[in-house]
This record gives structure tokens, sequence and C-alpha cells, in this order.
């Protein structure tokens, strides 16, 4: 077990698209996944991490939504999730978000607000998730970075937040 | 040594002002550093941390701008600044929090909203506001966000102290906290 060096902006490979994960049951993959969880577990108020962000281009995620310091009220707890996609998708939310690969940034990102997953778990059997709200939102930044996106890439201004806000009302 | 100013430039709001601001700037090899620019009403306005190389000094640049100034009808004001003033002071792990008010428009919004918020020793690092609505009906909207020590019960009493303000000025305030987790 090892906790991971967290690559940063600018370096390259935070652009790089992550290749889909073969076997789970290699050593190297499964080593991984243990050093991801205890990186996870290591940083404060970390919800999630994508392999990449340790400088593996490979399609692997960890999430645990219960680190947030208000923890949302309904979570999936401890996810492990390997070649994800979106089955499905629905409402638009926009929420702050911060990033472990850019320090001291933060932004409003426009997110979906449900979401219909499908990845395979630790051990490669499929599963299927629907998230909502904050888990939905920490799955779709962890799945940007296994596609090279960071959240800078969908900030929304200001004065269009402004707007959200008045539309609400 | 290198030295750092703060320009100001503001004017009536079309195509091309920040163009010619940073293009004088960029000519006199000064680097940008952060900046915020937007249009208020129908003025634009541009404030900008600026770093001058070795080679510029603070005459010239003011120099410079005052000739763009005249040209394009804009107020323009640089000043020196301290290196230490480039970076904010901020306590250990903050909490964030982003405070959203609608209400009818009426005098003392945003100082009693202010003011309340410098009382719980909220730090203010972004605040926006916008009059929506119609002439005869013009609704105020001002968007806040503050940095507050990490402090358990902080939230709660400036909740509370909200929902009294928001009573006293039957306006709607919002307050939610910034989960500040990492992804």
């Amino acid at each position: 077990m090892a906790i991971l060096d967290i690559i940063t902006y600018p370096d390259a490979r935070l652009r790089e698209v992550a290749t889909e994960i073969d076997s789970f049951d290699h050593p190297v993959v499964q080593q991984l996944i243990e050093d991801l969880l205890e990186t996870m577990a290591a940083l404060p108020v970390c919800v999630g991490v994508a392999a990449p962000q340790a400088g593996h281009a490979c399609r692997l995620l960890v999430m645990q939504c219960g680190n947030a310091r208000k923890p949302p009220p309904e979570h999936h707890g401890l996810l492990v999730v390997g070649n994800p996609e979106i089955l499905q998708w629905s409402g638009m939310e926009v929420g702050r978000e911060g990033c472990l690969s850019l320090p001291d940034y933060t932004g409003n990102v426009m997110r979906a607000a449900t979401l219909q997953v499908r990845f395979q778990d630790r051990f490669g059997v499929a599963q299927t998730l629907t998230l909502s709200g904050f888990e939905a939102r920490v799955m779709q930044h962890e799945m940007d970075h296994l596609d090279g996106k960071l959240f800078t890439d969908r900030i929304v201004s200001r004065k269009s937040d402004l707007f959200a806000r008045k539309q609400r009302t | 040594m290198n030295q750092h100013a703060l320009l100001t430039v503001t004017g009536r709001d079309r195509p091309g002002i920040v163009a010619r601001t940073t293009q004088v700037l960029f000519e006199m090899g000064c680097n940008i550093a952060d900046s915020s620019m937007t249009r208020l009403g129908g003025a634009f306005t541009v404030m900008l941390i600026v770093h001058l190389p070795p080679t510029v000094r603070l005459e010239q640049m003011a120099e410079a701008f005052a000739a763009l100034a005249d040209e394009m009808a804009l107020a323009i004001h640089v000043q020196p600044l301290s290196a230490d003033s480039l970076t904010a002071s901020t306590v250990d792990l903050p909490q964030g929090a982003t405070i959203s008010v609608l209400g009818a428009d009426q005098p003392g919004i945003v100082f009693r909203v202010t003011r309340l918020l410098a009382e719980m020793a909220c730090n203010i690092v972004d605040l926006y506001t916008r009059v929506l609505g119609t002439a005869d009906k013009p609704v105020y909207s001002m968007v806040i966000e503050v940095e507050m020590p990490n402090q358990s019960d902080l939230p709660q009493q400036l909740q509370q102290r909200l929902t009294q303000l928001e009573k006293q000025l039957t306006i709607e305030i919002h307050l939610r906290l910034s989960d500040s987790a990492l992804m």
C-alpha cells in the first residue's frame, strides 16, 4: 500500500484520455485500487480520486462522499469504479467544485443532477447505480479526469449563475 | 527589483477596452496577475494587478495610460502595490459560503447585509450585485462569497442573523455553505 502523489496542473498527463481496464484480477490493478483508496483516505475532505490524478492513465476512480465536511444525506459510501459509462442523465445543477489537481481553486460548474452509471467494481463485476446531487457531481468530475478534462473546462460565469438563481425564485 | 501596480480603467462600455488596455501592458512587457473586469450598467470597469518588468518605471506606465485615457475617453488610475499586498490574508481551512440576496430594491441592502457579515468576522472575497426586474418594479440581487473562520457554530449563528434581517427588510437571503470537498 502506498499514498500516491497527486499530479497537478499543468502536468500534461491530466489531459490524456485514459485506457480501459482489461483484467481486474491483475495484481497491478488491484494494487492501484488499494493505493487510490489509501490516498483518498489520507487527504482531508477528499471525496474522490481518479487514477489519472495519480499519473496512471487507466479508467479507474474511487469515491467516498462520506468524506465531505457535510456529507449528503444519501450516498453509496465507498465506491471503486472501473470503466464507467453514463447510461442516462437528467436535470442540471450549478455547484462549486474543488480539484486536487488544481490546488487553491474552486469554481461553479454545471452538472447533471441525476445520473445512471454502469461500471465494473473492483472484482470486475458489472454494476449499475443511480446517483444524484453531490454524489452525481463527484462521479462526473472524476469521470472527466478519465477523458483528460478538468472542471475549469466547464466553468460557468458568475453572471449566468446569478440568472440561474433568478429563474429558480 | 520588480514592481507591482494596481491598474483601474473605467469608461463607457464598448468593444476594445480590454484589448487596448492589455495591448499597452503587453508592449511594455508587463505581466497581468489577478484581475476583475466586468460591465456595470453602461460602464465597463477593469481592475488588475500588474507586474512591471525591471526596465519599466511606474511613471512610464502611468504616462502610457494617460495617453490611452485621452484616446479612448477612459478614466485610468495606476497605483503602486507593495509586494506583501499581493497575497490575501486568510485563516486556516476557512469555511466558504455563498450568500444570495433577492428582493425589492431599497437603500441599505448592501450595507445591512455586509455590516452583519463584518460583525461575524466573515471576509468578503467576491460581491456582485445587479438590478433586475422592470424600471417601476426593480428587484435587487446580490451574490456574496465569503470566507469565515472554521468554527462549528458560526454558520448556524450567521443563518439566524440573516433570517432576522430577511424579515426586517422583507427580502430573501439564502446562505449556502460551500462544500470544500476535493475531487
